[in-house]
């Protein structure tokens, strides 16, 4: 009996814990989702002011055309950062992978800008794009590239691609990180056998090498995806979702529709929407932990 | 594999490459804290200030104390590191006993768990800071460290257990079957036999929930309002707020911030790398 009981007993201070803060708080977000708050929050507190109004808030949601403007940034966001991270990322991983002098110090590096708190590499982009005094600003000027200090953050579309910017130099270090570990547990042998099979640099990278890596591939760029999906932080910062919701992604909208309009319904089924998204990433990335280990 | 003169210099050409576009940003973060706030101001492209100074971090360590506006940086630091060093211990030690049952024991429901923990992990946050938030208002558990702590421990638990079940799990189980024999308890086991062989993955599983918690923010920024329990990333996003934005701080205390998860990734290098893969293989 006490044998039976025993695994349970460890597993008790967990499951409370994400019992309190996660499962109960997801079925409470359910629960505000499918009821009506509208302009007035206190209705939570008391169960008489209960109306439920079944899909009305996510109809509401897909009805609005700031929602899929929103989604449409979103998936450009996604797709843009995470494909420029995986090729500069697999390029350094490759590079690094080569043997050079003070090796060891130039792949510890790489764990620098991996480290640095999400909000100071925000902050620190934001100072670059500066439309006075920023860095980058400066410097598009004088090489002739804009007509003298352009604000950068306030276009729709070099906003997109400055918080593209912050995001790819940080996360593509994490990225050449994964790899390079990938990289080296790879046997040095099939390499030998391709050289005396005459085939070159590139095929061997193509043939050999992205194949053999594909396993570590896809779960970097999975794990990607999904933080990339949910991007607040750079947002916040950098741009405050502007200008006209030219920078406004997903988790920034639902922040903002909840927390400063006080529109918790929108903001509760919004969030149901993303976690849908978020739930279609994740079997595919069950699938594929599943396949391989066969 | 040997490489001929000509690849050799493209290889270099590309780690000077690849060490430009890693560094350039960080060189010019740090330079930018030893500037004053005139070179910081000035619409000409310069890249070396017109004089060196420490004045933004003097600034920045007084920071609050005259001026109620600003948040005092050193509070924030403190907070953090309560907040951060905290979450970590709490994390781990519930996370080690749940991972001990998952890798150790067989029960019902063993593999719905482990998967439900994956499932966990890849919830959005905003789907929680919803909910979070209206339930802690009602408790009137806002500005209050201890709900941080709480709640960074719950995002933190199914990573941490998947991490850490995955380490317990490749130990092998002949020492501890005759422990068994000797009559030790299973917490025994667990304290005596699974501990120091693991300890290296406890110290990457730890070292991943401490850079996450001092990194969080939108939680941060919403579940705290007094300068009290603001933690050091709602610090510097808040000295841009009022009113004019100031560079000089906010560049200033986020190169400060960055310090302690920088100096710890270089200390914990071989950990990380080889954290960063398990997990890239175990999920």
């Amino acid at each position: 009996m006490i044998k039976k009981i025993r695994p349970y007993v460890y597993l008790v201070p967990a499951f409370l814990v994400i019992l309190c803060v996660t499962l109960a708080p997801i079925l409470y977000s359910i629960f505000i989702s499918f009821i009506d708050l509208t302009k007035n929050v206190h209705k939570l507190d008391n169960p008489n002011l209960w109306s439920f109004i079944g899909f009305t808030n996510y109809i509401n949601v897909l009805k609005d055309s700031v929602f899929w403007n929103s989604l449409v940034k979103t998936i450009i966001f996604t797709v843009v950062t995470v494909g420029f991270e995986f090729i500069l990322g697999l390029a350094i991983a490759l590079i690094l992978n080569e043997k050079f002098r003070a090796r060891g110090l130039v792949r510890g590096l790489m764990l620098i800008p991996w480290a640095l708190p999400t909000i100071v590499n925000a902050v620190l982009w934001k100072w670059f794009y500066d439309a006075d005094h920023g860095t980058i600003t400066g410097l598009l000027a004088h090489l002739g590239f804009t007509d003298g200090y352009s604000n950068i953050l306030s276009h729709t579309t070099s906003a997109l691609i400055a918080i593209m910017t912050a995001d790819i130099w940080k996360n593509t270090a994490f990225v050449a990180l994964i790899l390079l570990a990938a990289l080296q547990s790879l046997p040095k042998d099939i390499y030998e056998a391709a050289k005396v099979d005459g085939a070159k640099p590139f095929q061997r990278l193509f043939s050999i090498t992205i194949p053999l890596l594909a396993p570590a591939i896809l779960v970097a760029l999975i794990i990607r995806t999904m933080e990339a999906f949910k991007a607040f932080d750079i947002v916040y910062i950098m741009t405050g979702g502007g200008p006209g919701g030219g920078t406004q992604l997903l988790s920034f909208l639902a922040y903002q529709q909840s927390m400063v309009f006080g529109n918790f319904s929108y903001g509760a089924a919004l969030a149901q929407i993303m976690s849908i998204f978020t739930m279609i990433f994740a079997v595919i990335y069950i699938r594929i932990f599943y396949k391989d280990r066969g | 594999m040997e490489r001929t003169k000509n690849q050799q210099f493209f290889i270099y050409l590309g780690v000077i490459a690849v060490m430009i576009f890693t560094l350039a940003p960080i060189i010019l973060l740090i330079i930018a804290t030893l500037s004053s706030g005139q070179d910081l101001n000035s619409k000409t492209l310069h890249f070396l200030p017109s004089h060196w100074t420490l004045k933004n971090f003097t600034d920045i360590f007084t920071a609050g104390s005259n001026d109620a506006s600003v948040p005092p940086f050193m509070q924030a630091l403190k907070n953090s590191i309560i907040v951060s060093l905290s979450t970590t211990v709490l994390t781990l030690i519930i996370a080690i006993l749940a991972s001990y049952a998952i890798s150790r024991f067989r029960f019902k429901g063993q593999n719905g768990l482990l998967m439900s923990t994956l499932g966990f992990r890849m919830v959005p946050e905003i789907a929680l800071l919803i909910p979070l938030f209206v339930i802690f208002a009602r408790f009137g558990a806002i500005n209050n460290l201890s709900s941080l702590i709480l709640i960074y421990t719950a995002f933190n638990l199914p990573f941490a257990i998947w991490m850490l079940q995955g380490f317990f799990r490749s130990i092998p189980k002949s020492m501890e079957e005759s422990a068994y024999l000797d009559g030790v308890s299973s917490l025994g086991v667990l304290i005596r036999f699974i501990l120091p062989i693991s300890l290296s993955g406890i110290i990457a599983t730890g070292i991943f929930v401490l850079l996450a918690s001092w990194d969080e923010f939108m939680f941060a920024s919403i579940f705290t309002s007094t300068y009290d329990s603001k933690t050091i990333t709602v610090a510097i996003s808040e000295f841009s707020k009022r009113g004019m934005v100031n560079f000089g701080m906010q560049i200033t205390g986020g190169l400060i911030a960055s310090l302690p998860p920088i100096v710890l990734a270089l200390l914990f290098q071989k950990f990380i790398v080889s954290g960063l893969s398990e997990g890239s293989e175990k999920g």
